[in-house]
């Protein structure tokens, strides 16, 4: 599943990231890499943008750059 | 020893390098854009124990081996050097992240030195970092400071100090067992291989040579060595490329960065806090809900330009008598009449005209610097992306646009808060269609004279509207052809909420207000006097037996500017001006309420004419047919800003050349429209 599949408070593990190498760079120097561990925040209305927290780290992204982010779901 | 110390200051957004900077030393910033593109760069100069110190501040950047134009101007200047040690800020509560920067600039290859900020704040989470174990891990001195509470300051400059004095010595950059056994392989070729390249470590140009770095080929260029080195560094290449399963050396780059600095981290600190969610991450409860947060967001803005404009409109009654009797002041002083003339109705009304927005600018500017350094910006950016996104717009060019509302020259300048070169440059181009407040004038006046008054607030409001939607419209026209490109790509930290460092906030609108009288005031002053020039001048032999009035126009419709106007108007015949309508048009590019007194003039009604005058109400309702207003009101609403804001735009858009492309731009869309809006109201 992608990241857009989540719903708000889920938690996932980043398992693969399918996007050109600018946006691999950009997702990377905030700290979204493979088997990295995620949360969502907040959907925006609309589901046009998404917040999710990396550890101390919140991080804002549009629906297409979430679209590039593969997931497993953590099961609580 | 070193008299002197040249310090580039390399840090991740938010992570409170400027309020170091502050706790560091009282000496005021000098700021300045890099050459060409407008980020901003400034630097400090103090002393300290006898030692000239100069900070350079680098913009924020993330990592410097991207693609974005921070990325690209800190990576510009760190392989420049033009200075003596490079200082890492960290926020030392989020050390994982802000170690991949570090890691990423040991490899620059010069001193350096690490200063963990927010020391204070990362104890209260609960989060212990073993300082000296990182230093160990990393090779670099690293010490532990809060510019909020001003601690560790001295020691991070003995430091420094003592760094400088120091011989460098290379951090040692260790890879992953994969990556190193490549290196290993090309080291050995170059060792037993016939380049001349003893002066330099063989690990670094092995380095170099699998990072495919362009500085290698050009070192190397022509020798017979790196064609002997390919066969080996394809094959080195391709065990890494399956290895790691991409074919783009800079993904293998990042993922070993990454690796390295997710290591130093988890070696080096403990994080002992307690599972407790973060004051941010409630508030964001509230202030990002997908139902409350733009109703809340609308609120803060409407009372920010609540503030702008109405409290700023005392100040501005202020300044206008001021200068207005200033004009009226120095008349009898001065014997010579012309240069009388251009000092109380060109020079000092000029200079007026800019200090009189200076209250607007230092109020919305107070609010823009509260939103940004308090971490709430980033939130309007979440909240609006998806409407703005659809016109090709970004979630932040909001507040320019809706401040646009209010005058174009403080929208202008809001428009620093957007990253993105194209994004910005789109904002800029459009703003001008959000209606100003000067141009109120001449819409009361025109809906005054065709509608009746339970209408006129409709009208008026339609006006607006349709301006704002013919900016949305031309943001999604540009962004499909001038500023065609890939999206640049939405991820965007969030950064906690924080209590903004008041000397940021003061510095910030300090320098936003000094930027603009100095800028604009001279551009500005020189506009004027042309205006003023273009018209008074040529003077003429005024017939006999006119009145007051008779006698401005005659003088008007023979000034350079009336020849200009009649010269112009064929351009301006399918819209149905006549050279009346086109000499107000032009004169409103000096300053959009000047076209209402030109008209006044031109229609012959007297001197002293506002918008409100009944019988310039008339007069236009008699002179000028319906459908000619209408595409009249269509004009001014498009056409090129205010003499002041095409300045201020030049200065935000990065030349003069964009305001001819803006001047194009705007007139043409301005024409089209009131093409149609002329024919339309013809049927």
């Amino acid at each position: 599943m992608r990241l857009n599949d989540l719903k708000k408070a889920q938690r996932a593990k980043i398992v693969n990231i399918i996007a050109n190498t600018e946006l691999k760079l950009r997702l990377s120097s905030h700290g979204i890499i493979k088997n990295i561990e995620i949360k969502v925040d907040e959907i925006s209305l609309g589901k046009s943008t998404v917040k999710i927290s990396i550890n101390n780290n919140m991080i804002a992204l549009r629906a297409e750059e979430a679209n590039a982010i593969e997931v497993d779901l953590i099961n609580e | 020893m070193n008299k002197s110390i040249t310090i580039a200051l390399v840090g991740q957004p938010n992570v409170g390098k400027s309020s170091l900077i502050n706790s560091i030393s009282n000496s005021k910033l000098k700021v300045g854009n890099f050459s060409g593109v407008t980020i901003e760069k400034s630097e400090v100069e103090f002393k300290y124990k006898n030692i000239n110190f100069k900070i350079i501040d680098l913009p924020g950047t993330y990592s410097i081996d991207g693609y974005s134009m921070e990325e690209k101007i800190v990576k510009k200047f760190l392989l420049d050097k033009e200075y003596d040690l490079i200082l890492n800020v960290a926020d030392s509560t989020n050390l994982d992240r802000n170690l991949f920067l570090t890691r990423e600039l040991m490899e620059m290859g010069n001193k350096m030195v690490l200063a963990l900020n927010m020391s204070d704040e990362a104890q209260n989470e609960g989060i212990v970092i073993n300082q000296e174990y990182l230093e160990s891990l990393l090779g670099i001195k690293s010490i532990k400071v809060s510019a909020k509470k001003r601690s560790g300051i001295e020691l991070l400059l003995d430091t420094i100090i003592y760094v400088n004095n120091k011989e460098f010595v290379k951090p040692k950059i260790v890879y992953s067992d994969v990556v190193e056994e490549e290196i290993g392989l090309v080291q050995e070729f170059i060792k037993k291989s016939t380049c001349d390249c003893k002066k330099y470590d063989s690990r670094d140009i092995a380095i170099a040579l699998l990072r495919r770095d362009k500085y290698i080929y050009k070192l190397f260029h022509e020798k017979p060595f790196i064609h002997e080195v390919q066969p080996l560094l394809q094959s080195s290449l391709q065990r890494l490329y399956t290895y790691f399963n991409t074919d783009v050396i800079q993904e293998i780059i990042m993922d070993e960065v990454h690796s390295f600095a997710h290591g130093a981290y988890h070696e080096s600190v403990q994080n002992v806090a307690k599972k407790k969610r973060g004051i941010s991450h409630i508030i964001d409860d509230v202030l990002i809900h997908p139902i409350f947060g733009i109703p809340i967001f609308l609120l803060l803005m409407w009372s920010l330009f609540q503030l702008t404009f109405e409290l700023g409109s005392i100040p501005m009654e202020y300044i206008d008598i001021f200068f207005n009797s200033l004009s009226r002041g120095v008349e009898p002083y001065i014997s010579n009449e012309t240069f009388k003339d251009l000092l109380s109705e060109g020079i000092i009304p000029g200079v007026g005209a800019v200090v009189l927005f200076l209250p607007n600018i230092v109020i919305l500017f107070l609010g823009i610097s509260l939103l940004e350094t308090t971490g709430y910006m980033a939130r309007v950016a979440f909240l609006l992306d998806g409407f703005f996104h659809r016109f090709g717009l970004h979630g932040k060019s909001f507040i320019p646009l809706v401040t646009g509302f209010g005058c174009s020259v403080p929208a202008y300048m809001a428009t620093r808060t957007l990253k993105s070169r194209k994004d910005r440059l789109i904002t800029l181009f459009i703003i001008g269609f959000m209606s100003c407040g000067a141009k109120l004038p001449v819409y009361v006046l025109f809906v005054g004279a065709f509608f009746d008054s339970n209408n006129a607030g409709n009208m008026l409001f339609a006006i607006y509207i349709l301006g704002a939607i013919i900016g949305l419209m031309m943001a999604k026209v540009l962004r499909m052809t001038a500023f065609k490109s890939e999206d640049e790509p939405f991820v965007m930290e969030m950064p906690k909420y924080r209590v903004p460092s008041l000397y940021v906030i003061w510095f910030t609108v300090y320098h936003k207000a000094l930027m603009y009288l100095k800028k604009a005031g001279t551009f500005i002053l020189a506009a004027s006097i042309i205006i003023w020039f273009a018209s008074n001048y040529p003077k003429l032999e005024i017939p006999k037996n006119l009145d007051t009035n008779s006698v401005k126009l005659y003088e008007l419709e023979h000034s350079y500017l009336g020849i200009i106007g009649k010269f112009t108007q064929p351009f301006f015949e399918p819209l149905g001006f006549d050279w009346r309508l086109t000499v107000s048009l032009e004169a409103g590019l000096a300053a959009k309420e000047v076209a209402v007194a030109t008209l006044g003039i031109l229609y012959n009604i007297g001197e002293n004419i506002d918008e409100k005058s009944s019988s310039l109400l008339s007069a236009i309702r008699g002179e000028i047919p319906f459908e000619v207003a209408v595409s009249f009101i269509i004009f001014i609403m498009l056409y090129m800003p205010c003499m002041a804001a095409s300045v201020v735009f030049a200065k935000e858009a990065g030349g003069y050349k964009y305001t001819l492309y803006l001047f194009i731009f705007t007139t043409t869309v301005a024409w089209i429209f009131a093409f149609i809006g002329y024919n339309i109201a013809r049927l």
